[in-house]
């Protein structure tokens, strides 16, 4: 059994109860939130753009900001919801500061390298739509779909207007439905034969 | 309609996680962070206490607070502000003192080190 593995009885306890722990300062009881959720607040920001060293560094960023701020947790959405948020505009301030947005305004296609038929003739995962997208739309549909940001948080955090938001996540939803449209297609004809 | 149960199944591809292989070392390498983050924290209170306390005994000894004391008409605190002023006076003749300065002013210090140790058990119970 590893150093900070946690106890049986922290492990059985529910979110709300371990982040409770964790505002009294139990570090263990946060560990456990932490292994728990690590793996989605990781996988968000690597969705956002963020390279894997980047994602996890931002990551360990966003759980000790969350451990500091646990106490303002009140249970009313699921914990992973509310640390993917912190985490989400910690990699935003982030890409703020490296001057990305200004270029990403304007940016085409970021990676047309999957070739369009022959990328949507295949099984099209999320990650791999998502990296398809230009880094504006991807961040604004991460953001909305990914942190659970409303349009509104999102263009404050992005200190961009609400409009050009609005329009990055529609040109984003549409590119990803067309890129993600052959499962649907393949549900469909499942739904058809068992139907 | 189509775009809502777009949306839909787009929170739910977001929301379906891989789960990484390293997730325990990750959570370890948390903790490590909130434990060393914490001693810090710890430590840096340590020393702005121990010289805070420092501080105020130091002005303690120079205010003659400790003189003004004895105005105070119990007797018990008579003596001890009497006792207590006679010791700072020690304090500061320092090179009249049998034992040395650096005596009276590691018992201050001690006396300081209590202040800052029954502060920080305190604000840890808290």
């Amino acid at each position: 059994m590893g150093k900070t593995s946690p106890p049986a009885n922290v492990g059985s306890l529910h979110d709300v109860e371990l982040a409770t722990l964790a505002a009294t300062g139990d570090r263990p009881a946060f560990g456990e939130l932490v292994r728990r959720h690590g793996s989605a607040v990781r996988a968000l920001l690597r969705r956002m753009g963020a390279e894997p060293s980047v994602a996890d560094d931002l990551a360990q960023d966003a759980f000790l900001q969350a451990f500091e701020r646990v106490a303002e947790f009140r249970g009313e959405g699921p914990f992973a919801a509310w640390v993917k948020r912190i985490a989400a505009r910690l990699y935003v301030r982030r890409w703020r500061k490296e001057s990305r947005l200004v270029a990403a305004t304007d940016d085409g296609e970021a990676s047309e390298g999957h070739g369009g038929e022959a990328f949507a003739a295949t099984r099209i995962d999320l990650d791999e739509a998502l990296r398809a997208l230009p880094a504006s739309e991807r961040m604004c549909i991460s953001l909305c779909y990914g942190a659970g940001l409303s349009h509104a948080e999102a263009a404050e955090a992005l200190g961009a207007p609400l409009g050009t938001v609005k329009s990055h996540v529609k040109r984003g939803l549409d590119r990803l439905r067309g890129r993600l449209a052959p499962q649907d297609g393949a549900a469909a004809a499942g739904r058809q034969g068992h139907g | 309609m189509a775009d809502l149960e777009f949306e839909t199944r787009l929170d739910r591809m977001f929301a379906d996680t891989p789960v990484f292989d390293d997730r325990e070392a990750f959570a370890r390498q948390v903790v490590t962070r909130l434990e060393r983050g914490w001693s810090m924290r710890q430590w840096t209170i340590w020393v702005a206490g121990f010289i805070g306390g420092l501080t105020g005994v130091w002005q303690l000894i120079r205010s003659g607070i400790l003189v003004r004391a004895e105005d105070i008409p119990t007797e018990p605190v008579r003596m001890l502000s009497h006792r207590v002023m006679e010791a700072s006076k020690m304090g500061l003749e320092l090179s009249s003192l049998p034992f040395g300065g650096e005596v009276m002013w590691a018992a201050a210090g001690l006396s300081a080190l209590a202040v800052v140790f029954v502060a920080m058990r305190a604000a840890g119970e808290l």
